[in-house]
């Protein structure tokens, strides 16, 4: 699609010679990244917002060569909030650190590649506008360097305590978010992540396409602002949403020190999504469900798909198995149960001695694994079982909540679950392929188009 | 007796070749007709081989000439020597499976210069014969005579491609990569390794074909899973030898290396 510049240069004629030549030459990314409507409104209409905010058209000028990259990567609603925060700023800063903000909004952009994580981002800038107004300038000019080693959320920690630590003294805020001073090197190290989702969603994305011969989309979701925990993985159709960056895992089993790598952390997570993406074609009913009951249908449903993805892919067992780390020792409270059952689930050569886990161990393969047609219903029967042993046994289930004892790799299994009406039936919003277009051709294309050699699952139109 | 000019090229042990399709048939009506032909396919496919092959099968000699870019139309046709007894001409390959009749293999054909490629119009069309312009002869082709040219779809580009005057003369053959089982077969017997290793490796190239186009430019070839299993055969562990002769060959991109990587871990 080709849109033409002049029928809107009506609308930026009077933003000055700079602002059209810079608008001219930014034209065709611009098209590429703002959609029709966008492009108008968003992109040219908050060049305009911006030009009222100075006497000179340094802020359009900006606007109009930085914004389209912005666009590419996080969309134009970020855009939008881009000139907002530009706007709310304009009282409380000059405007060469507006400029300098938009400038480098697209670095932003690009290493947090997520709108939700850039508008964190830009609440960041505007609550150190008021804690340390003399530290934004410098942070924007190193914001490269500081967005290679950190988060958005490390940034942010980062920062408030310089922030903090210097309230009262201008000189030493310069120092410090200029990265001249020694505490700030200290605790950029201190805030710094083992593994950025940024760095390595191309080789993720290649190992995924490699193993199930199709594409994913990865996401990457920030901690959680008040615990500091990282999110479970999440899965929505094709897209994984995951960790924006996993620190190295290290855990104690038998006394002894276990490592993983991020990078490895970030395998054994987006296969085992992958792998529900591909193998959890039924959906179960989530609806009045006891807490207890839905984490059993996602431990078993976990089992079943992990179980029919290691009889292809055997170093799985070793991918997985390694964050398997409970065992009997972690006690009999119900989430450690669940824990060992998982763990014995996954792992043939473990030997629980927990009698409710061997019973539970038994029904599952017996009646799950392996298993890949009406599996809701098999799933169901045997969560059932599962509660009548624990009865039986004297085991108390209740309060288990999946997402503190599943091994860390494992997503939160919500998409699972719907509402009754559908439990059971192979989801279609769940297609892995939902790019894929419907469009009537004609017999000879049909012809020509079926002929295809190597076209597999992935093949883009149907 | 003295050996005849083309004797010499003629296969005296049976070349093993697993045929993927109908490909053996096929090759043999065209060879009835004296229809030349094109195999195309990815580098590794199993082209030569099958050449190989099937001049054993119909007990002619087969010529193969592996073409550059920097061949010129004397290197197939044949030039003029200077020895002590003067000036003495000299058959090249091409002439000589021509006279004699022989299959001439032109592996990978696209490598030569057009001009260079076009000697061999008249040798395929009905006139069947081959004019040595610098010679004065024109030699007609022997009955038995059939010309074959290798080709890799991937690879071509504007400047090397076949003329389609030159296509047009010739019947095609696709090469692809075997179906799995008989993959599994041919890399168990041309390596001697177990059908179970075998059947891994397979897998794995099969997961490594399907980032081709989406960062790898070809995918491992048969003749790359061979290298790998010979490996496996000396005592080299599966995963070492994916890494030494899968991997490291096909790619420089870090990424791709780290997927082709963790791919073949999950594998063994
Ligand atoms: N169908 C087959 N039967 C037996 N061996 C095969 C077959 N396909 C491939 N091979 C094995 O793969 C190896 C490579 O095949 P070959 O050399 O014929 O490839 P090619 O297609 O000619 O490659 P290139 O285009 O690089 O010349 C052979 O040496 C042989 O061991
Ligand atoms: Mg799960």
């Amino acid at each position: 699609m080709t849109v033409d510049l002049e029928a809107y240069r009506g609308l930026v004629s009077d933003l000055g010679d700079q602002a059209e030549h810079v608008l001219r030459a930014a034209w065709s990314e611009a098209v590429q990244s703002f959609g029709p409507a966008a492009l108008e409104v968003t992109y040219l209409g908050g060049a305009r917002t911006l030009a009222r905010l100075g006497r000179t058209s340094a802020l359009p000028v900006a606007f109009l060569q930085h914004a389209p990259a912005v666009a590419r990567e996080v969309g134009d609603a970020c855009v939008e909030a881009l000139v907002e925060a530009a706007v709310r700023f304009s009282s409380k800063t000059s405007q060469a650190v507006i400029e300098r903000l938009i400038e480098v909004a697209p670095i932003a952009a690009t290493r947090l590649a997520d709108c939700d994580l850039f508008r964190e981002f830009l609440s960041l800038i505007d609550e150190l506008l008021g804690l340390a107004p003399r530290g934004v300038r410098p942070l924007l000019d190193r914001l490269e360097v500081l967005l290679r080693e950190l988060t958005v959320r490390g940034l942010r920690r980062w920062a408030l305590w310089g922030a903090r630590a210097h309230a009262f003294d201008f000189d030493a805020q310069v120092r410090y978010f200029s990265l001249e001073a020694q505490e700030a090197l200290s605790m950029l190290q201190r805030e710094r992540v083992g593994t950025l989702l940024v760095d390595v969603q191309r080789r993720l994305l290649m190992y995924l396409r490699a193993l199930w011969g199709r594409d994913f989309l990865l996401r990457p979701q920030g901690r959680d602002l008040e615990t500091g925990e990282q999110a479970r993985p999440h899965l929505e159709g094709i897209t994984i949403a995951v960790a924006d960056a996993y620190d190295d895992w290290h855990a104690t089993v038998d006394g002894e020190d276990r490592v993983a790598r991020g990078l490895e952390l970030y395998r054994a997570a987006v296969a085992h999504a992958a792998a529900h993406a591909v193998l959890s074609r039924e959906r179960f009913v989530g609806v009045d469900r006891p807490a207890a009951e839905r984490a059993l249908v996602g431990l078993v449903e976990d089992a079943r798909i992990e179980h029919a993805a290691r009889s292809r892919f055997p170093g799985f067992a070793r991918l997985w198995g390694q964050f398997h780390v409970v065992s009997a020792r972690a006690g009999e409270d119900p989430a450690a149960l669940m824990a060992r059952l998982a763990r014995s689930l996954a792992e043939p050569s473990y030997a629980d001695p927990h009698p409710w886990v061997q019973a539970a161990r038994s029904v599952v393969e017996q009646r799950v694994l392996g298993r890949d047609e009406d599996v809701a219903a098999a799933v169901d029967a045997a969560v059932a079982e599962l509660v009548e042993l624990a009865r039986s046994y004297g085991v108390a289930l209740e309060g288990a909540e999946a997402l503190t004892w599943q091994p860390i790799y494992r997503d939160d299994n919500a998409f699972l679950f719907v509402e009754e009406a559908h439990a059971g039936v192979a989801d279609s919003a769940v297609d892995v392929r939902p790019q894929q277009q419907r469009r009537t051709v004609n017999v000879m294309e049909m012809v020509n188009a079926v002929d295809v050699p190597n076209a597999g699952d992935d093949a883009d139109e149907i | 007796m003295v050996m005849t000019e083309v004797e010499q090229y003629l296969l005296t042990e049976e070349p093993y070749y697993r045929p993927v399709g109908n490909e053996v048939e096929l090759f043999e009506a065209a060879y009835e007709a004296r229809m030349p032909l094109i195999l195309k396919g990815p580098t590794g496919s199993g082209k030569t081989r099958f050449v190989e092959y099937m001049a054993w099968r119909l007990g002619k000699a087969l010529i193969t000439v592996a073409c550059n870019e920097d061949m010129t139309a004397s290197d197939l046709v044949g030039r003029f020597l200077l020895d002590a007894a003067g000036t003495r001409w000299q058959d090249g390959p091409l002439t000589t499976a021509a006279r004699y009749g022989a299959i001439c293999y032109l592996d990978e054909v696209v490598e030569a210069r057009q001009d260079t490629t076009v000697v061999i119009h008249a040798l395929t069309d009905a006139r069947r014969m081959l004019p040595l312009d610098r010679k004065g002869e024109l030699v007609r082709a022997h009955p038995d005579f059939l010309l074959v040219l290798s080709y890799n779809p991937g690879y071509q580009s504007v400047l090397k491609d076949l003329k389609q005057s030159t296509k047009q003369r010739f019947g095609a053959l696709d090469f692809t990569y075997p179906d799995h089982d008989v993959e599994v077969e041919i890399v168990a017997h041309e390596s001697g390794v177990d059908a179970a290793t075998a059947d891994r490796l397979v897998a794995i190239a099969a997961r490594a074909r399907n980032l081709k186009g989406h960062g790898l430019d070809e995918g491992i070839s048969t003749r790359m899973l061979i290298h790998a299993a010979r490996l496996v055969v000396r005592g080299v562990d599966p995963t070492t030898a994916c890494q030494v002769a899968l991997v490291a060959p096909i790619t420089d991109d870090p990424d791709m290396r780290d997927a082709l990587k963790a791919a073949v871990a999950a594998s063994f």
